[in-house]
């Protein structure tokens, strides 16, 4: 620490020597001095005036000199004031940067500003396609139906008005009109199935999977009245998902393993599951025709089908439908078969431990 | 058809093939003799409550059910069920909605409403012989209106 009258006093001195001889030590010592003034807050005209101050007392000379920049002290003065000078060019430097900055973030707020706004827009304009794609839903449920209606039913109407100028081949042509339009109309229905699934909201509890399995496989037993199915079922663990759509995943794999034991006299279907983790696993497993591992990628895709039409009906829907609604649950669904041999799909569910967490 | 008055059934089907398909089903079952086409809903609440086109109807004398389909022109069928079941004078006919959507939100909206029944008219044309008779069989043979 230094006061103001040792400061004038060093001023003085050192400005003497400038005045006198030793010049380099003397420029030194003012730039030096002109740091501590720094230090201690002054400001450039409070060196100013301790320069003419010390200039008064310096000698005679001083006295004829009016402004002290353009006296004989003036180079001492300088270079004391030189810190200023650096600590201002600083500042400014500073400043510069910090301008540039605040530009930057400004540039980086309008932009967030953007996006925001893009974001907004697009949110309006997936509703605008979700709002279209209900309207198309209805459409497709509505007008697409009517038409295949008519075909069945004309083609109906002919057959039975006009039974008598018909032929055998007459008929049967007639018939193949009606089963494609029927076939075109369980496409259709599954189809809006499909597509109003990814669009459910999901009801989330928690609920028995035997219970479930054992009502789905009552009500597809009864559609098979004169075959011989048999059902084992081990011990599930509970599921936490939407029950609603859990249960479509038993009707569609379990009326597969139905609908694929067919040749068989006596079909067996079981179902197991079990805890791993964070997931719990579920399997359902038949007797039935199977199909090559060669396929096993296809078996999930809308529309793919592994056997002729004629052999087992269907309208390549329903794993499709299954895997959606496992994936929704954060599940993975996956399918092992051998030709003739049988098969097995198999899905995993988020239990209760990860649902938590 | 000449005496509106005298109508059983009013079919309220903008689709021609759907009333000709509709007519056939009622036939067979020998209940087409007194059935109303209406081909929008405008004309059906014109029918119901005897005005415009139909003023010289009497709304006393209401159809003894109204098969309604959803997808209208002008009217649609969910704005004619929601007239017909909040007028003193018509909720207490019957309507039931015979219909190509599958929607939930129209089942759930024409419950809501107050319909007696809600059908989704089948592309199996067996089906829906067996459908609409079934229908016409039971509101206008089985059902006993209040008098």
């Amino acid at each position: 620490m230094i006061d103001l009258c040792q400061l004038t006093d060093q001023y003085a001195s050192a400005l003497k020597d400038y005045l006198a001889t030793s010049r380099e030590i003397a420029l030194r010592q003012a730039y030096e001095l002109g740091r501590q003034a720094i230090g201690e807050g002054l400001g450039l005209l409070d060196i100013v005036a301790i320069h003419r101050e010390a200039l008064m007392t310096v000698g005679p000379r001083a006295n004829e000199v009016g402004a002290p920049v353009a006296g004989p002290g003036w180079g001492f003065l300088a270079e004391c004031l030189a810190p200023f000078e650096m600590t201002l060019r600083g500042f400014g430097e500073a400043n510069e940067e910090l301008r540039h900055e605040i530009i930057e973030r400004k540039r980086a707020a309008a932009e967030i500003t953007e996006i925001g706004k893009e974001l907004a827009r697009r949110v309006v304009e997936l509703e605008a396609v979700n709002t279209e794609l209900d309207a198309f839903t209805y459409s497709v449920s509505h007008d697409l139906r009517a038409p295949l209606r008519a075909i069945d039913g004309f083609s109906q109407i002919l057959t039975e008005d006009y039974s008598d100028r018909l032929d055998d081949e007459g008929r049967r042509l007639l018939r193949v009109v009606q089963d494609s339009a029927r076939s075109m109309g369980r496409l259709i229905d599954d189809l809006l199935n499909f597509s109003r699934l990814s669009r459910k909201e999901m009801r989330t509890s928690e609920f028995d999977m035997g219970e479930l399995t054992a009502e789905v496989f009552e009500g597809l037993r009864a559609a098979v009245p004169g075959r011989d199915v048999r059902l084992s079922v081990g011990s599930l663990p509970r599921a936490v998902g939407d029950r609603v759509m859990v249960r479509q995943v038993f009707v569609n794999l379990l009326s597969n393993a139905v609908k694929f034991t067919a040749p068989r006299e006596t079909a067996l279907i079981e179902v197991s599951g079990g805890r791993e983790g964070n997931e719990n696993a579920y399997c359902v497993k038949d007797n039935g025709v199977g199909f090559s591992m060669d396929y096993a990628g296809k078996l999930f895709r809308v529309f793919q089908r592994l056997h002729a039409a004629a052999e087992f009906e269907g309208t390549g829907v329903g794993l499709a439908l299954v895997q959606r609604i496992i994936r929704r649950h954060g599940g993975r669904v996956w399918g092992e078969g051998k030709l003739n041999e049988g098969a097995a799909f198999y899905f995993t569910l988020p239990n209760k431990e990860a649902t938590n967490g | 058809m000449a005496d509106t008055n005298a109508v059983e059934i009013l079919l309220v089907e903008d689709n021609p093939r759907d009333e000709e398909l509709t007519l056939r089903a009622l036939k067979k079952r020998n209940l087409a003799n007194k059935v109303h086409v209406v081909r929008d809903g405008a004309e059906a609440l014109e029918y119901v409550f005897a005005n415009g086109a139909y003023q010289d109807r009497s709304i006393e004398h209401a159809p003894k059910l109204i098969l309604l389909d959803l997808k209208l022109p002008k009217v649609d069928g969910l704005e004619v069920l929601r007239k017909i079941k909040s007028d003193e004078r018509t909720k207490a006919i019957p309507v039931v909605v015979l219909t190509s959507s599958r929607e939930e939100s129209d089942l759930v909206e024409s419950y809501r409403l107050g319909v007696n029944s809600y059908i989704v008219k089948p592309v199996d044309f067996d089906k829906f012989l067996d459908c609409v008779g079934e229908l016409g069989l039971y509101w206008l043979l089985l059902n006993q209106p209040p008098s």
